[in-house]
């Protein structure tokens, strides 16, 4: 098994001005594999972002105490590290922030996008393709020479995705990125997270707070007070509704209808996650009901 | 609405002065700007106002856009130019009535200030705000600095810091927008009341604008870094710009007038005291 990023007994408390502390995450234990789809879920100060950030090394032994360790492309990024080993890893592990607007650096959609090859020294005739492919990617070709502010939140978003891809990251994290995007702009996101997985050369890690969109991923990991609070497939997590609600978390709409029939005792099978799924099995059951 | 705002006074075009590359448009700037204030002949302003008119006529924007362009120094125009006609006391008398008094110099020296006045703004709007986008034009600053990178002046540095502050403008625009909303619906008056008290109303736009553009830089470093920054050394560039031979024909050519203004300085041919005779 090959992982990507290996956690082990990690915890993490920010220091504030006056060197007090303050915890974010307990003994957290997760490997991510590498290629795979991992949607990280919970609530405000559960700590999620946080992990992002000693992922990414956005956050150090400066800005708090770390213990235990995390380890990304099988260097130990919390302990002591080289600044050019850091550099390396920084360029391998993309991340998507959460407002559109902070993130694009240049005056074109182009020249967005080249900012990170440029960074590396790439030749600009190996840009220029690259360019052009990861437009396609997000679908957003033929705004090569858009200005970044004419473009709706969720094509500004994609020019993001486009951005980080274009570093051939190996692992992307996408830190609630579709939080400030209406729905039609998280739709397009999550198109092309689900587009990206699909072609499996890069592993993605979401962190979000809407149920819905962790449905489709290979893994889901709840983190709850800066704990790992449940980890497993998605349908592992949302048939236990209960738990989930125990601790105000909520599951798709579809799965809570169900979960709600089933307690009714109107429906026996397994909670469905999608709505198409949802939409059958009512069909099936309006069905049985009729005959 | 805001979110249409054009940067600068830029019209996209496809004209031949569109296309001179914004370096040699800086340098040609420079050297008619140079020229402008050398030229003291009749026939060298003639010659300059012969160039302005046919870059203007090249560049086709439209004369409107261009009066509008002019619209802001009608003042300075008129004032200077009645400034030279009622109190140059050389030359022939040529009216008189009580206190007014206007020779022939200052006649000539009028019509040169107006002449100058309009080829200078006109020849310098036509060739970098209308016909060169500010983005190309910042480019265009970086690529006559550069070698200055070799004294160690941080050229990349100041040209990252136009681009971003050109790429953020449309932003905080915007979000001014939405504080000034946002304060109007808590009761904040911008438009009664004293200066004083106006200016103060402001305030409560301006701190939160603060605050939100020092978030912006503060999120823009973290993701600059994610996406391997670490300034300008070893950096390739997308868009290289690339030197083409209509750009030295039209240095070539810019050098010509300026040669040709001194040329004509030195051998006045035909001047305007002539024809008032004296």
């Amino acid at each position: 098994m090959d992982n990507i990023i290996e956690i082990k007994d990690l915890s993490f408390s920010y220091k504030d001005s006056e060197g007090k502390l303050h915890p974010a995450l307990h003994n957290i234990n997760l490997n991510f594999e590498r290629g795979t789809y991992t949607a990280v879920l919970g609530h405000n100060g559960s700590g999620k972002s946080t992990l992002a950030k000693l992922i990414n090394m956005v956050l150090t032994r400066e800005d708090g105490e770390i213990e235990g360790s995390v380890t990304v492309c099988g260097k130990e990024v919390t302990g002591d590290i080289s600044d050019e080993d850091a550099y390396n890893i920084q360029c391998r592990i993309g991340m998507v922030h959460q407002n559109p607007d902070n993130q694009i650096v240049a005056t074109t959609v182009e020249e967005d996008i080249a900012f990170g090859p440029e960074n590396l020294g790439v030749d600009p005739v190996e840009i220029r393709k690259t360019v052009t492919e990861m437009l396609k990617a997000v679908g957003m070709e033929g705004h090569e020479k858009s200005a970044p502010h004419r473009l709706s939140g969720g094509q500004k978003q994609r020019i993001a995705v486009a951005g980080v891809l274009a570093m051939h990251p190996e692992c992307i994290i996408f830190d609630e990125s579709t939080a400030m995007l209406d729905p039609e702009g998280r739709e397009a996101i999550m198109r092309t997270i689900d587009e990206l997985h699909r072609r499996g050369d890069v592993t993605i890690i979401t962190i979000t707070h809407y149920m819905n969109e962790a449905t489709d991923a290979d893994r889901v990991v709840v983190l709850n007070q800066g704990s790992v609070y449940m980890d497993g497939t998605p349908e592992q997590i949302f048939s236990q509704v209960e738990k989930l609600h125990s601790v105000s978390l909520d599951v798709p709409q579809v799965t809570e209808l169900f979960w709600r029939l089933k307690k009714a005792g109107k429906y026996n099978g397994e909670l469905p996650l999608h709505t198409n799924e949802g939409a059958e099995a009512l069909a099936s059951l309006l069905k049985v009901k009729r005959d | 609405m805001i979110r249409d705002i054009t940067l600068g006074q830029y019209f996209p075009g496809n004209s031949p002065i569109h296309k001179i590359d914004a370096r040699i448009k800086i340098i040609m700037t420079l050297i008619l700007i140079v020229a402008v204030f050398l030229a003291s002949s009749e026939l060298s302003f003639a010659l300059l106002l012969a160039v302005s008119v046919t870059v203007f006529l090249m560049s086709r924007i439209s004369f409107k856009t261009l009066a509008k362009g002019l619209k802001p120094i009608v003042f300075i125009l008129i004032f200077t130019t009645l400034f030279q006609i009622f109190f140059t006391r050389t030359g022939k008398l040529l009216f008189e009535w009580h206190f007014i008094r206007i020779y022939s110099n200052g006649i000539i020296y009028a019509v040169k200030m107006f002449i100058r006045i309009i080829v200078l703004i006109s020849t310098t709007s036509v060739l970098l705000s209308y016909t060169t986008s500010p983005i190309v034009l910042t480019d265009g600053i970086e690529g006559l600095m550069r070698p200055l990178a070799k004294i160690k002046v941080p050229v990349h540095d100041f040209a990252l810091i136009m681009s971003i502050a050109l790429r953020f403008i449309p932003t905080l625009l915007e979000e001014t927008e939405k504080i000034m909303s946002a304060q109007k619906a808590r009761g904040t008056d911008f438009s009664t009341g004293s200066l004083m008290k106006r200016a103060r109303s402001l305030l409560a736009v301006f701190v939160p604008l603060l605050a939100s553009a020092v978030r912006h830089a503060f999120e823009l470093a973290d993701a600059m870094i994610c996406r391997g920054y670490r300034g300008g050394e070893g950096r390739t560039k997308l868009n290289r710009m690339k030197m083409k031979f209509s750009d030295v024909v039209w240095l070539f050519l810019t050098g010509a007038v300026l040669a040709g203004v001194i040329i004509l300085n030195a051998h006045p041919v035909f001047t305007l005291d002539a024809i008032f005779g004296i």
